[in-house]
């Protein structure tokens, strides 16, 4: 296996796994074509949700496979018919068929279907979201199709319709969801890729503001009974068991993907395993709760849908928390100070908010473990997993993604920032 | 043969901007659309930098060799010293002795001192190293430098807050001294 150091090799310093990023310019690394049985090892290294290890485990295993093909309209349209006669029959039309844009990461594929549904005849714009070969994050559509189904009466989300978690009928996984409309931005804003950096008028941010910090207590205080959350795996309250799980999905991604290795990295992973925060209350993590990853009416100021729930999970609110003060995320308001939350809402009331709402502490400490875990991530899958993606040729996206590397530099320097205060 | 690199990759931009994006946004498709945009940007950042390349190499091994020298004078002070880093540090420092060094010179030698670093913090973590947070701490000092740098050379990709701006001949200029 490429060239993991052993004691004899490297003296006294001799991690039990480390694999040194190997030639930028060499025509093959392993990263590029593991085997087996260093996939298993990755697997043992670094333990964390089933269904996560499974997408690892089967993102390794395919890397081989070469440059990743994007689908013809004509090849995305079979398969939706053939998919769609499985689910509902062949009483269905199809129309208005084109890929949208959106994410970094995801294909999506929009259509009109007209069927019978209940003896109704039914018709809606729909979309299919499907990965690519690989993408920055590698994430599950049954458990994206499963926490949406799960939100559905508590906050505006697409309506789910069906799932293809393995592929069959798709090229890769594939959920079909509904259409909603809106924008991600007001049409004045010069937001960055993926719609951070975000700005709004104190008039928008008046009406999306509140909707923002409500919709994120809802989340946070959805009791789940009854939904199927299959493809999640429960962690215990009163372990560190929840924040282990997430920092080893981060480790093993950055040992699998990455093509330099960054010291920093390492000290953040240090403090990260010496002060995993224990669990006190369950709850569904959004993941990516952030301007950009809503849809709303710019003119009444109404959320229409929340997206991109692919890094959900069900643990900490502090991640949540953290995550949307993440300072990429956000800007500072016209007074040249006030720090808002996602362009939207300052940050102490954006605290205040939430607990009145939830009636859920914060716990400052926990909140700093999980700025730092953020950051931490957000740096691993910048410099990691995007490089590899964009070596391997692996997606549709890989130009956006060359774009995205700038932005592990800035929130680096936040998450040396955090750290300074204790290492 | 005069370098007319700089000249190409513009008329590519102007290319995209005059001729081809007009007939992608008539076609209606949307993800091809937003991939001219992208392919444009990614242009006009290399157009910014690529002069910079072989500067801002030699600096981040700079860096990265006064981390190192840190570090291995504080194991060697307790009769630690990793010989594997030495090895390393003599390799990057034989480099940037020479004039103008190029990106292609500096990555070897880059690559095994980030490489020794990363293995040493990630070895100490694993133990109750009584040097773990001494170690820890020059990394992390000394990764400020670092990161800096990158943001400086990833200023025109746009993922810096608004009234943040580096001018980066000033910031190389620094780095030399």
């Amino acid at each position: 296996m490429g060239s993991n150091f052993n004691a004899s090799q490297a003296g006294a310093y001799a991690p039990r796994l480390f694999f040194p990023a190997e030639d930028i310019r060499a025509s093959k690394q392993w990263r590029d074509d593991p085997s087996p049985e260093q996939i298993a090892a990755l697997n043992a290294a670094y333990p964390t949700e089933a269904e996560y290890a499974a997408l690892l485990d089967r993102k390794m295993s395919r890397r081989n496979r070469g440059p990743y093909e994007l689908p013809s309209l004509e090849e995305m349209s079979r398969c939706t018919r053939a998919f769609l006669k499985d689910q509902i029959g062949d009483d269905f039309t199809i129309a208005d068929e084109g890929w949208l844009t959106g994410g970094a990461s995801k294909i999506q594929f929009g259509f009109t279907l007209t069927w019978s549904d209940a003896g109704q005849r039914r018709t809606e714009k729909l979309v299919v979201r499907m990965e690519p070969a690989e993408s920055l994050n590698a994430t599950s559509r049954r458990r994206e199709f499963q926490i949406i189904e799960a939100m559905k009466g508590s906050i505006p989300v697409p309506p789910c319709y069906w799932m293809d978690p393995e592929g069959e009928w798709f090229p890769e996984p594939a959920i079909v969801y509904g259409f909603i409309s809106g924008v991600t931005a007001p049409s004045t804003s010069n937001a960055r890729i993926s719609g951070t950096g975000t700005t709004f008028t104190p008039e928008l941010r008046a009406k999306l503001g509140p909707q923002f910090v409500e919709h994120l207590a809802k989340i946070h205080s959805n009791d789940l009974a009854g939904a199927d959350l299959s493809a999640f795996d429960m962690p215990e309250i009163g372990t560190t068991q929840s924040a282990e799980w997430q920092l080893n999905r981060v480790l093993r991604f950055w040992e699998e993907d990455r093509g330099e290795d960054f010291p920093i990295v390492e000290v953040a992973a240090n403090w990260l395993r010496d002060n995993l925060p224990e669990l006190d209350i369950v709850s569904a993590q959004h993941g990516d709760y952030r301007t950009g990853n809503y849809l709303f009416d710019e003119d009444s100021g109404q959320i229409n849908g929340w997206l991109d729930w692919e890094r959900s999970y069900l643990g900490d609110r502090h991640r949540d928390l953290a995550w949307v003060t993440t300072e990429l995320f956000g800007n500072v308001a016209e007074d040249g100070k006030t720090f808002l939350v996602s362009g939207l809402v300052p940050l102490e009331q954006f605290y205040d908010d939430y607990q009145r709402l939830t009636g859920f502490e914060i716990d400052p400490k926990r909140l700093r473990y999980y700025r730092i875990f953020n950051s931490f991530s957000l740096v691993c899958s910048c410099l990691s997993t995007r490089y590899r993606v964009i070596r391997l040729g692996k997606s549709h996206q890989d130009v956006l993604l060359s774009l995205i590397e700038g932005a592990a530099y800035p929130i680096a320097d936040e998450m040396l920032r955090y750290l300074e205060e204790d290492v | 043969m005069a370098d007319q690199t700089m000249d190409g990759l513009r008329a590519c931009i102007a290319s995209l901007e005059m001729v081809v994006a007009p007939a992608v946004t008539a076609s209606g498709d949307k993800l091809a659309q937003e991939q001219v945009k992208l392919i444009g940007k990614y242009l006009s950042f290399l157009v910014d930098r690529l002069d910079y390349t072989d500067p801002v190499a030699r600096a981040e091994l700079s860096t990265y060799l006064e981390i190192g020298r840190t570090v291995q004078a504080s194991l060697a002070r307790e009769g630690r010293g990793d010989p594997k880093l030495d090895e390393s540090l003599a390799d990057g420092k034989a480099v940037l002795e020479r004039a103008n060094a190029s990106q292609a010179d500096v990555e070897h030698p880059l690559r095994a001192v980030k490489a020794d670093l990363s293995r040493i913090v990630r070895a100490m973590g694993e133990t109750s190293d009584p040097m773990r947070k001494e170690v820890e701490k020059i990394v992390r000092d000394g990764s400020f430098k670092v990161v800096r740098l990158q943001r400086v050379w990833m200023e025109p990709q746009g993922w810096e807050q608004p009234g943040i701006t580096f001018d980066i001949d000033e910031e190389l200029k620094a780095f030399s001294s």
